[in-house]
């Protein structure tokens, strides 16, 4: 009975860690302080010794879900992202005052969501994990409730989630009604069957799908709501949810158009094609114009989205294995940088505005260089990890024949530089304002540390990225 | 039949308004509310416990909608179904002691 | 006698009057119940379409799927009276702090 457990004990550690962090919140007493952040990594911990144990095994729980290798690497990707959150997290929540067992146990619900959308391979546990997932970050987006923006900005984020959502699921009540099941490999096998003869319902069905993804990984023209959540949330969440929402989404968007939906790959490529081109092209052009750094990591976070985008079209083992790097590189530059912004931020200011990080280098020069390097590996520098991520998506789509949506991937790679770099002179060049000199709060300890550890972990992966590279290489055979 | 029957109410609705006599008066005109003369406004403001209650009610409503189907295949699943829905039940009741405990169901005059 | 084209008529049409309701509708709690009604729109065609393949399946995935409406029926009332607190209105039009 228990060996059909196996393949989720990484997300019932994580639940349960939830669960234990709810029930204290209810059991103290108003201002008493209480280790809830320490329970969470402990849960994290928990998933990460199981999914160790896990590797290679292939284990399956109830048929729905599927620890392979690929999952696996999504669920570790995760883990990273769960733990770097809560290190930043721990500043905001003292600062704004907030429920801590609440918002531990919101972030915590959503990562065990995340984690259950990566490793399903039943659409309708997918769209539960979505919806699991999306509805713990909804609240997180608003979790200052005395904030008029963060009510706005989760409101947005709700109503065009819930939408979306509902796409999702119409899609798959089609799949439900072509294929006669929801479970991934028989959808792929009888969707081969029935490929050479696709009529409007199949490609209803793929059509509708796409915008419920579209939508969560916000690419073009489904990302109205991604700058407004993201500059609404507390930076500290809105690292959480740029970087992991986006893991999970690709790792099922991978899953289902990849295996169960590739017999239609010709129904398909062409849209993803213009999706990823308009991702990439707006993302760029439009987080140029931001004077906001939130919102020019938003947009960012938009572009790239684009990026994997181009991945998934290319469609093959490289490009697979390109994603899962790419999902862990994003993930750990994304969090340093909302990590630094989380910790500029000061309670009756956000400090977000590209001018306030001038003269960053004399005040802060530990956080200016950290800055830099973030800012530097989104761009696509030589010495740092994303310029190897974004050298081996466009080199699978290249390989796969997708020269123009390789070259688009370039150019607007190089667009973006420049905004990258204005933050980066702003903070080396310009002098700082009288009063921001002192406004800037000094850096919490542990928060710096999470911040370090992103720095280190991305000049790892940028210089000696071999061993994660083959290893993501190596998990992507056998997705089912 | 169902032509006999609309035919019938339609005849005596139209004679009973042809027929009956009409004294309007304030009283009557107004919107008929349990008997009462209506007091106040329609549109006051309600306090954010009978939200925070419909909300709460419609999360614990649903949860019985998943104990018919394994009541009906009780037999069936045996053991392993009993624990899982206990499981289940202990999951809701987590949820039920931190709604209790942050004081939503106090509805005495001195919480707020 | 209706047959499966019927059902699946009628929830695309419920389905297109949820999708016009959100973007037409000027109150929030509107646009919410049109959310709702996209969803039961999905609901009928999973029944229809588990009725047509004769197998249950389709009814247990609506109990997942309502599970799921309510949460977000749930949250999403708590979100707007929040909302409701800081701006004492229910249209949309007058949630401009950020822009779209």
């Amino acid at each position: 009975m228990f060996a059909s457990f196996h393949a989720i004990v990484p997300m019932l550690c994580v639940t349960a860690a939830g669960f234990a962090a709810m029930v204290a919140e209810a059991f103290r007493e108003k201002g008493e302080p209480m280790p809830i952040g320490p329970l969470g990594v402990v849960g994290l911990i928990g998933a990460a010794v199981s999914t160790a144990l896990l590797w290679d095994r292939h284990a399956t729980s109830f048929g729905v879900v599927t620890a392979d290798n690929f999952g696996l690497f999504v669920t570790a990707i995760l883990i990273v992202v769960g733990l770097l959150s809560l290190a930043i997290s721990a500043p905001t929540v003292e600062r704004e005052g907030l429920p801590r067992g609440e918002y531990y146990a919101l972030m915590l619900f959503s990562l065990a969501g995340m984690m259950l959308m990566a490793t399903a391979t039943d659409l309708l546990v997918i769209f539960l994990a979505l919806e699991v997932l999306s509805l713990a970050i909804y609240v997180l987006t608003g979790i200052r409730r005395d904030s008029q923006m963060g009510a706005e900005g989760a409101f947005k984020y709700f109503l065009l989630g819930g939408f979306s959502s509902a796409f999702f699921l119409y899609g798959i009540a089609f799949v439900y009604g072509l294929t006669g099941s929801t479970h991934l490999d028989r959808v792929g096998t009888l969707m081969a069957a029935q490929a050479t003869s696709s009529g409007p319902l199949q490609i209803l069905a793929v059509g509708l799908l796409l915008v419920g993804f579209a939508f969560k990984v916000s690419a073009v023209p489904f990302h109205m709501w991604t700058p407004d959540a993201y500059e609404a949330a507390p930076p500290a969440v809105t690292g959480f949810m740029s970087t992991g929402v986006k893991a999970a989404a690709f790792a099922a968007f991978v899953r289902v158009f990849l295996s169960a939906l590739e017999p239609l790959i010709g129904g398909w490529s062409e849209i993803v094609w213009v999706l990823a081109a308009a991702t990439m092209i707006l993302g760029t052009v439009v987080g140029v114009a931001q004077t906001s750094i939130k919102r020019m990591l938003a947009y960012s976070s938009v572009a790239h989205g684009g990026y994997l985008l181009l991945a998934l079209v290319s469609g093959n083992d490289t490009a697979k294995g390109a994603v899962l790097f790419y999902l862990l590189v994003y993930a750990v530059t994304n969090l340093g940088a909302f990590g630094i912004i989380s910790v500029l931020e000061t309670r009756d200011q956000a400090n977000d505005r590209v001018t306030d990080y001038a003269g960053l280098w004399s005040t802060h020069p530990t956080l200016a260089l950290m800055m830099t390097f973030f800012l530097l590996s989104l761009g696509g520098f030589p010495p740092m990890a994303g310029f190897i991520a974004k050298w081996y998506v466009f080199a699978a789509a290249i390989h796969a024949g997708y020269v123009w949506l390789a070259i688009i991937g370039v150019l607007t790679s190089v667009v973006s530089v420049f905004f990258y770099l204005r933050v980066i002179v702003m903070m080396y060049m310009s002098a700082p304002d009288a009063d921001t000199r002192t406004t800037l709060p000094a850096v919490p300890q542990l928060a710096g540390a999470a911040i370090v550890i992103s720095a280190l972990i991305i000049l790892y992966l940028g210089v000696l990225p071999t061993r994660v590279l083959e290893w993501a290489a190596a998990s992507v055979s056998g997705i089912i | 039949m169902i032509a006999v029957g609309i035919a019938f109410a339609v005849t005596m609705l139209g004679l009973s308004s042809l027929l009956g006599p009409r004294k309007p008066t304030p009283e009557k005109l107004a919107p008929y509310e349990c008997g009462m003369p209506p007091v106040g406004d329609a549109r006051e403001r309600q306090s954010v416990k009978f939200y925070l209650v419909a909300m709460i009610f419609l999360l614990f409503d649903i949860e019985v909608a998943f104990l018919y189907p394994w009541a009906m295949a009780l037999r069936d699943l045996g053991w392993a179904g009993y624990v899982q829905v206990l499981l289940f039940m202990l999951l809701l009741l987590a949820g039920y002691v931190y709604v209790w405990r942050k004081g939503v169901l106090d509805w005495g005059a001195e919480s707020t | 006698m209706p047959t499966l084209t019927h059902y699946l008529i009628l929830s695309a049409v419920l389905f297109a009057i949820g999708t016009a309701g959100v973007f037409l509708r000027r109150n929030v709690i509107t646009i919410l119940l049109s959310i709702e009604i996209m969803l039961n729109a999905v609901n009928l065609t999973f029944v229809a379409f588990g009725r047509a393949l004769g197998s249950v399946d389709g009814q247990i995935i609506v109990f997942f799927v309502m599970t799921v409406a309510a949460a977000e029926a749930a949250v999403g009332l708590a979100i707007v009276i929040t909302l409701f607190r800081h701006r004492e209105s229910l249209n949309p039009e007058a949630f401009t702090m950020l822009k779209w």
